[in-house]
């Protein structure tokens, strides 16, 4: 299930894997993401409960202090190995362009 | 600019952006919003102010926590760390509102955003949905079976028809509004896989199906007061106000377990309870009150009470009408010395048929003078008319040694006439059937060609 639904991660699940390397809470996942990505992307708050809320039930991240109120969370085993198939997978993405468009390749085979 | 104000908001969860904006509008105009209600929401007056609301749903959000849960706690967190101040709930809705003008969205995810509002929608909105359908379908299919053993009754009787006309719109309202969500989810899923967002609802259609609800049911509570202001008792009132009274029971309670900090769960337990305990009561004070008064509260009629012996221990109170019937036992018999007759009418009328009732009833006792009952039924359509037939001349099916004959139309100028026997014995119960009209005579002996005129004449058949 988890598999399948997260095959792909969109850019706010990515970036909130990331964050979630090292341990850290919600609020703070919110504001780093901002400041990573210049605001490019934005995570609102109603989005973000919904995914670390769904995260901690498919087992991706673990919930592991709450601190005045405060909850922390970092990623588990099965959450990194997500994060690791969609980098090689944006590796892929990035090899094509590059071989495709900037090494100005033919289009042979590609048809 | 002190106090506070209640309105109208007429909120469905699929129509949040509307709500929004409403919201922020009344900001605007100095009117904040400070607890919402299923139909009531109290705003406070101040000065005006430039808001933004956003409707969000929280699925752990329930009528019955006592305080915000942990778990809301840190949504509401994560809320105020993008500039979003929570205002007010109600059930699984929260309501957030930001001063700034452009704050983060509270969704950024649409998929997310539609996968919440699904599991919020599967936890409350749809199982109440299916039980209220649940009890009204069972309510109809109970008032359906008491058509069916007796369709005259239930044809002539206004309120039975008013509940389950109520309850038929209120099925089909209910119906709608779940295969609405249905449609709302289908439309939702197809945009978001398009890279679109959740669905918006269709506002024409909706103001449509709703303006018609309105009315009708307006309309038919205005028909109801002006029927109870003429024609029948104001029991009925007891009916109409048990919905108002068992809801308000319901909320008081929980209101009240809230305040006392009971858990969600006793809560709940305790609340859904006493609501059927007192729907019971209820409906036990009504039944008490109409075996105690009657049903029509007599329609104005006088009458008088009589203590009258049943044995020799024991007395009953009879009471004796007075009303104007157009045929007596005193016109068929001559004159009767008899001062304890009760002279009784009954008129019901509804859309589909008009039912009168008269009767001429003596005391019970060995040498008492003849009674008679007789009832004349009009009918509007003709699928009445032949239901109605069908059911009088309907004799069941243990009662094997009685039945209906036919009898001359000459002698009463029927369209048809039957007359009972009973082991092959004439008895005096006529059914007759003209155009429009059906009558019911019931006698103690068979009439004589005498009597027929004198039926015929007072009868104006």
């Amino acid at each position: 299930m988890a598999r399948e639904k997260y095959q792909t991660l969109t850019e706010q699940m990515f970036y909130i894997l990331i964050c979630l390397t090292h341990e850290n809470c919600g609020v703070d996942i919110m504001k780093r993401v901002e400041e990573l990505t210049t605001g490019r992307v934005i995570i609102g708050p109603g989005t973000l409960y919904s995914l670390l809320d769904n995260f901690v039930k498919e087992k991706i991240i673990i919930e592991t202090k709450i601190e005045n109120r405060k909850k922390s969370y970092v990623i588990t085993k099965l959450g990194t190995e997500m994060l690791e198939k969609e980098y090689e997978r944006l590796n892929k993405l990035k090899e094509d362009y590059e071989i495709l468009v900037k090494g100005g390749g033919s289009n042979e085979g590609y048809n | 600019m002190k106090g506070t104000t209640k309105r109208i908001i007429n909120f469905r969860f699929d129509r949040y952006e509307d709500t929004e904006n409403k919201l922020k509008k009344l900001a605007a105009k100095g009117l904040f919003l400070e607890e919402c209600g299923s139909l009531l929401w109290t705003f406070r007056k101040g000065e005006p102010k430039k808001l933004k609301y956003t409707v969000t749903y929280f699925s752990e959000g329930s009528v019955f926590n006592p305080d915000i849960t942990d778990n809301q706690q840190t949504y509401f967190d994560y809320a105020k760390a993008a500039g979003w101040n929570f205002v007010t709930q109600l059930n699984q809705m929260q309501i957030f509102c930001s001063e700034a003008d452009n704050p983060i969205p509270f969704e950024t995810d649409e998929k997310e955003k539609f996968n919440n509002i699904k599991r919020c929608m599967k936890k409350s909105f749809i199982p109440s949905m299916f039980m209220i359908i649940l009890i009204f379908i069972l309510n109809m299919f109970l008032q359906f079976n008491s058509f069916q053993r007796d369709p005259i009754d239930f044809l002539s009787d206004t309120s039975r028809l008013f509940s389950v006309s109520m309850m038929l719109v209120g099925t089909i309202y209910l119906m709608y509004s779940l295969l609405d969500y249905f449609a709302w989810c289908k439309r939702s899923e197809r945009s978001i896989a398009n890279g679109g967002g959740c669905a918006e609802s269709n506002n024409t259609i909706h103001k449509i199906v709703d303006t018609l609800f309105m009315i009708f049911i307006f309309g038919f509570a205005g028909y109801i007061l002006f029927h109870i202001a003429f024609e029948t008792g104001w029991i009925i009132l007891l009916f109409i106000a048990q919905m108002p009274i068992l809801t308000f029971v319901f909320l008081t309670s929980i209101k009240y377990l809230k305040r006392k900090k009971v858990s969600a769960v006793k809560n709940k337990v305790i609340s859904v309870t006493l609501l059927t305990i007192v729907t019971f009561a209820y409906i036990a004070f009504i039944m008490i009150f109409v075996m105690k008064f009657g049903f029509n509260t007599d329609n104005g009629s006088d009458y008088r009470t009589v203590s009258w012996p049943v044995n020799a221990a024991h007395n009953r109170e009879y009471k004796l009408y007075n009303d104007d019937i157009p045929l007596t036992c005193e016109d068929l018999y001559g004159e009767i010395d008899y001062d304890y007759y009760s002279y009784e009418e009954k008129k019901d009328s509804t859309l589909f048929l008009s039912k009168s009732v008269y009767r001429q009833d003596s005391l019970p006792a060995k040498n008492s003078p003849p009674e008679i009952e007789y009832e004349i039924l009009e009918t509007q359509f003709d699928f009445i008319y032949q239901l109605s037939k069908e059911h009088l001349l309907k004799i069941p099916e243990w009662r094997d040694n009685t039945g209906f004959e036919s009898v001359d139309n000459e002698a009463f100028g029927t369209k048809e006439a039957y007359q009972r026997y009973y082991v092959d014995n004439p008895t005096g119960e006529y059914i007759l059937l003209f155009d429009n009209k059906i009558i019911v005579l019931n006698m103690e002996k068979p009439v004589t060609a005498e009597q027929v005129k004198i039926i015929k004449e007072k009868l104006q058949i």
